[in-house]
């Protein structure tokens, strides 16, 4: 991801894109289909503790950042992912 | 306090190469990754370790809501009986592992306790998952069975409650100040609690 794309990149764009990474990891798949910024990632998607540290070095991979442990633990809807990402990739 | 976590090693979740490549890097200390390196059984023992630190970060987020889970933080040693220690910055907590041949079960404590007051296991849910409900309903209803069995009193007397996402066993409604964990992964649910001492085990 280049600098230039960091800078473009909209909550929306970001939104679309950790639902794409999210969604491999989900057992919830009902869940998936009404998923907004309130949806919690371990309580309504059912993405477990050890899938969510793919996600997360998924996340540094595709947005090209990195996210310390002390981040992971702020997170708990897919709207804190989107403020994190967005927030590191500005 | 107490904390528990259970691996379904027949989850595709848990299988070698499922994880990404850089996951062992992320979570593992040094001493760890060694351990992972000279093992036979890499893979078992992964699952073992992040057990192990799952299980002490819950025992050790109900002393400090504030605590991070930071995997590599929390740095496991194992003896050749499963059994060792969960350090993580100036904190110490007894570790056990119990082996399956489908699962792996790490009891975290943060005080040296009886074998005696301590109550856990596993079980295996029969037939396919299609409810993503359905683990964390058989946790509960596992580990009510369980204890009820143990304290002597009827199934239909307990009920667990959640403080934030922390476990609270209510008997007849009213809490019983007995230290609860359940965990769930796949098929497999667990729970371990410490039931007290013997001469007072509802206190």
């Amino acid at each position: 991801m280049s600098d230039e794309e960091k800078e473009q990149m909209t909550e929306a764009e970001a939104f679309e894109r950790v639902v794409k990474i999210l969604t491999p990891h989900v057992r919830n798949t009902d869940a998936l289909k009404s998923v907004k910024n309130e949806t919690n990632i371990l309580d309504d998607l059912k993405v477990n503790s050890a899938r969510l540290v793919d996600v997360v070095l998924a996340f540094e991979d595709d947005f090209d950042i990195e996210i310390p442990d002390e981040d992971v633990d702020s997170v708990n809807t897919v709207g804190d992912c989107v403020n994190l990402i967005v927030g590191k990739a500005s | 306090m107490i904390g528990n976590d259970v691996v379904d090693l027949t989850d595709p979740e848990a299988q070698s190469g499922a994880t990404h490549p850089r996951f062992d890097g992320r979570v593992f200390a040094r001493s760890e990754l060694q351990m992972l390196g000279a093992s036979g059984a890499p893979n078992r023992l992964r699952w073992m370790l992040w057990a192990a630190k799952e299980a002490a970060y819950k025992a050790v987020k109900k002393m400090d809501p504030r605590a991070v889970f930071s995997p590599s933080k929390f740095v496991v040693k194992l003896d050749e009986t499963l059994r060792g220690e969960v350090s993580c910055e100036g904190r110490t907590l007894q570790v056990a592992l119990c082996e399956e041949a489908t699962s792996v079960h790490a009891i975290a404590t943060s005080d040296v306790l009886p074998e005696s007051r301590i109550l856990s296991g596993t079980h295996e849910i029969e037939g396919e998952v299609l409810d993503p409900d359905l683990p964390s309903e058989a946790a509960r209803e596992f580990a009510i069975r369980e204890l009820a069995s143990a304290l002597h009193v009827p199934s239909n007397s307990l009920a667990i409650a959640k403080r934030g996402r922390v476990p609270t066993l209510l008997h007849d409604g009213e809490s019983t100040g007995i230290d609860l964990s359940l965990s769930h992964h796949g098929r497999v649910v667990g729970f371990a609690c410490d039931i007290g001492p013997p001469e007072n085990p509802h206190s």
